[in-house]
């Protein structure tokens, strides 16, 4: 586990390393000079010159990105062209929101495509499998934008069940405030778990130890929850970390539809707002809490599965 | 239907065998079927409307369904049914373009690494781990961010942010057969190293990534559709679906259509695509 353990943080090193070029380089895709165009209207000479100072225009390449790495290790992302202040904080202040909406999803997600996902593996083939599989290919089908205008026309608007948006100050207004974008996350996240879980079940129950505990007369109750459903459940879980991208990537669409001040709000916000700054602060944050998600999944794997530290 | 006449006199499990093959082909067939129907929509939206998508006319605004506007009109008096027709060229080249673009960039990049290996290879290995890292939709709308809003700045970063995926597919794929015997034999006569890899590696490997590309192809109709609702990616007044859905969210109460049509077309387009990449893979699959 320790050699494990090791091996898997070194390879974090270069990973790091490439999230903070790409998020440099991304504020050398704007079209012409940053300076100019973030004070657009403002943009005299004087205010262009202290700009591009402040942002390290001026510098050679090399030295504004170790200043970069610099300010990336004391929290300074940079400030906010809107807000005045540094990113970093702001960015602090709405991720917890966005956290809240993932897990939220992510659990009403598991709670539907445990028993579907297990349905339809031990009917495969039957009605039940083909009902179930043509009901994955419509969510997988369905833009999440459009799903959140429905929901929120339905059951906020028509019956007046939840609160059209916000968030709400104490857990259980979060729990209210946040379940229909929660479920319009979980609409589109559904079907991936379905489909990963049917899979896993299905190879499961391809492999001889089934054989092995079915022909040793063990009840099939017990051979289902001991060795089927546990280990098709430790691959599921594997592509968690996976999925916070796919989850965080949902939360942008969905906090904006519900006006939930989340970070995906902000960074739509952000780029109507040509708040550099701002979107290259949440790029950041928002990739290097992937990784560190996809960490933990792996060492929990790991730790799950004992083959996985014989790699 | 000669699959269907088998099911009937075949004996338990050749029945079983051959009904697999019925569903699997209908589900070819309706995906096809439905496919067709936007291809010829796209490609006969001038002759098939009646009105003009972009023209407005506030007089007629917000009409109900009726013989003339069988869908209504929107607030700006445009017939809702003729913007649906335009719009399916719009979302269609959305689901080909950064596609078939990040298809070609991937077979390119992945064969290379997967059949040379060493460094390369090694490259692309971390540029696979680091993309990995972003939230593809944060990438995407962070570089459309930087590029500005529109069309053309939408698909450069579906393409930038996208094509890594396709080459770690196809380096894959390409690992697992290089080493077979065959390929080993072309390339002891003598063949060179792209003829092997275009005449024997490719082949071998394409139908998988034809495979994901559907279902990417969907996903990319979906990430377009919802950066143009989102303001980011095809601009007022061109006929896109998911635009389409924006710009009736003020409408919902008064008139559905204007959310719900272009809604129930993308998911068209979407099931469509879906059934027959999903179908094609269980006949790929055949344990699955």
């Amino acid at each position: 586990m320790g050699r494990y353990l090791t091996r898997r943080l070194l390879l974090l090193f270069p990973v790091a390393f490439g999230i903070t070029v790409v998020t440099f380089f991304l504020l050398r895709l704007i079209p012409g000079d940053p300076a100019t165009i973030m004070l657009d209207t403002r943009a005299t000479a004087e205010n262009v010159a202290r700009l591009r100072h402040q942002l390290g225009l001026d510098r050679p390449l090399a030295v504004q990105y170790l200043l970069f790495l610099r300010n990336i290790g004391t929290g300074r992302l940079g400030e906010s062209l809107i807000y005045r202040s540094q990113v970093f904080p702001i960015i602090l202040g709405r991720l917890p929101v966005t956290l809240f909406l993932a897990v939220y999803a992510t659990v009403l997600a598991a709670a539907v495509a445990l028993p579907l996902g297990t349905w339809s593996a031990l009917r495969r083939g039957r009605a039940a499998d083909q009902a179930v599989r043509l009901g994955v290919l419509f969510s997988l089908a369905t833009p999440n934008y459009w799903a959140a205008i429905v929901l929120l026309l339905f059951f906020s608007i028509d019956l007046r069940w939840f609160p059209v948006g916000g968030y709400g100050a104490t857990f259980g207004e979060h729990l209210w405030h946040l379940f229909l974008p929660a479920l319009t996350i979980a609409l589109s996240l559904c079907p991936i778990l379905v489909r990963t879980l049917r899979h896993n079940i299905l190879d499961v129950l391809r492999t001889d130890y089934i054989r092995t505990a079915r022909a040793k007369g063990l009840r099939s109750t017990t051979v289902f929850v001991r060795h089927i459903l546990r280990n098709s459940l430790i691959s599921t879980v594997s592509i968690l970390g996976i999925n916070l991208g796919f989850l965080v990537g949902g939360a942008v669409v969905t906090e904006t539809v519900y006006a939930i001040p989340g970070t995906g709000f902000l960074l739509i916000r952000s780029t109507f707002a040509r708040d550099y700054p701002m979107v290259q602060g949440l790029t950041l944050t928002l990739a290097s809490l992937v990784i560190l998600v996809n960490l933990l999944t792996d060492l929990a794997y790991a730790l799950l599965d004992p083959r996985v530290r014989y790699d | 239907m000669i699959d269907g006449a088998r099911v009937a006199v075949g004996p338990g499990g050749a029945t079983r065998r051959a009904g697999r093959r019925v569903r699997l082909s209908a589900g070819v067939g309706l995906g096809t079927a439905m496919l067709a129907a936007i291809v010829f929509v796209a490609a006969f939206a001038p002759e098939l409307a009646r009105y003009d998508p972009i023209k407005t006319d506030l007089a007629a605004s917000l009409q109900g369904p009726s013989p003339a506007h069988p869908l209504g009109t929107d607030n700006f008096g445009r017939d809702i049914l003729t913007r649906l027709l335009y719009g399916a060229r719009v979302d269609l080249q959305i689901g080909v373009l950064p596609t078939g673009a990040t298809f070609v960039a991937g077979v390119v990049i992945g064969s290379a690494a997967g059949y040379y290996g060493g460094l390369v290879d090694g490259i692309l290995m971390r540029i696979v781990d680091v993309s990995m890292a972003f939230p593809f939709y944060v990438l995407v709308i962070a570089i459309v961010a930087m590029l500005g809003p529109g069309l053309g700045n939408m698909y450069l970063a579906m393409i930038l942010a996208g094509w890594v995926s396709y080459a770690r597919l196809f380096r894959g794929e390409i690992l697992t057969v290089k080493n077979l015997e065959y390929i080993q034999g072309a390339a002891a006569i003598g063949a060179s190293d792209l003829r092997v890899i275009r005449r024997h590696l490719l082949p071998n490997v394409i139908t998988v990534g034809i495979i994901f590309a559907m279902s990417d192809a969907v996903l990319n109709i979906l990430l377009g559709g919802a950066l143009s609702f989102l303001g980011l990616g095809v601009q007022a007044p061109t006929p896109e679906w998911g635009l389409m859905i924006a710009e009736g969210r003020d409408f919902l109460l008064t008139s559905p259509a204007m959310v719900v049509a272009p809604g129930v077309a993308l998911l068209w387009l979407g099931v469509a695509l879906n059934l027959l990449g999903d179908r094609l893979a269980d006949r790929l699959r055949p344990g699955g």
